[in-house]
């Protein structure tokens, strides 16, 4: 029989802990108790127009996966379950195709110097301390709640925050 | 049925098909990696890509999978001339093996991690 799997991510949002380190924190709506659909890709971008700091996110990966490769939602489950680095493998290779259906969960607006020092707050902080800190709570149908708590690291994406962190310092500058 | 033959074999074919890569990408997958510098992997990997000069591109990523099952991820490219690609290849696997072979001989790794390696075609911007 077929379960019920990840259905969607209600909610993103981003804060610092009393250690000044960045907190993303995503709630995420999930099917029955036995859903495992728990894998999601969250990327942090600078969007325009208008010019704004955004947390992008995609789940439902077990079905999107599925519908790229041409295979059904089950196979890709039991390929995660059985051989989760060969999953991972595949999450990696599709990941471009698989961002096309982000969605804009959280943004701070570069249209002022308070946002814009929002902004640079927080991608000072991750590109301080190579990492934020992921929080998630999946809650399945059945009313039940389960929390997942991960440090992220930026390593090799130094470059991209950076670029991310000048854009927030001259915001006022940026053409878009 | 995909044939496999040898990366001599592989390039040369390449080069015959006009096809010829800028580099390529190598990528590795365990339980078994740890999200800290001291990483046996990450230190092999930081050694191996500063000494061919591509140290700026590697990167850890963290897949959360079920049941608290994490699987970091190392990866790298190396982007370079056609006729030296071969051999920084070879040499890099090799020493990337003998790495692996040593980490799983001391017990900071009980098994080699999953790897995946691409050839890199760096598409021109119009």
């Amino acid at each position: 029989m077929w379960g019920m799997y990840m259905k969607q991510i209600t909610s993103v949002k981003l804060g610092m802990n009393k250690n000044a380190d960045v907190v993303l924190v995503a709630d995420v709506e999930m099917g029955d108790e036995e859903d495992i659909d728990t894998l999601f890709l969250c990327y942090f971008t600078i969007l325009a127009e208008p010019l704004r700091l955004s947390v992008l996110t995609t789940g439902q990966l077990l079905e999107k996966l599925g519908v790229i490769l041409n295979r059904n939602t089950e196979d890709m489950k039991q390929l995660m379950l059985q051989s989760p680095h060969d999953y991972a493998m595949l999450v990696q290779e599709n990941t471009e195709n698989l961002m096309e259906s982000g969605v804009e969960q959280t943004r701070i607006m570069l249209d002022s110097d308070e946002t814009a020092k929002q902004g640079r707050a927080l991608i000072a902080s991750i590109l301080n301390s190579g990492q934020y800190l992921q929080k998630t709570r999946f809650h399945f149908a059945d009313g039940t709640t389960q929390e997942q708590e991960q440090q992220v690291p930026i390593k090799g994406m130094e470059s991209t925050f950076k670029t991310m962190l000048e854009i927030c310092k001259k915001w006022n500058e940026v053409s878009v | 049925m995909s044939e496999s033959v040898d990366l001599g074999t592989a390039l040369l074919q390449m080069e015959e098909d006009d096809t010829i890569p800028d580099g390529f990408h190598m990528m590795f997958f365990s339980e078994e990696f740890k999200l800290t510098e001291d990483c046996p992997m990450n230190k092999l990997l930081k050694m191996v890509t500063e000494h061919y000069d591509c140290g700026d591109s590697l990167k850890r990523q963290i897949y959360q999978m079920p049941e608290n099952r994490n699987i970091i991820t190392y990866e790298f490219a190396w982007v370079g001339e056609f006729s030296k690609l071969q051999k920084v290849m070879e040499d890099i696997n090799d020493t990337i093996n003998d790495g692996l072979s040593r980490m799983v001989a001391a017990n900071d790794m009980q098994t080699s991690p999953k790897r995946r390696i691409q050839f890199l075609l760096i598409q021109e911007e119009e």
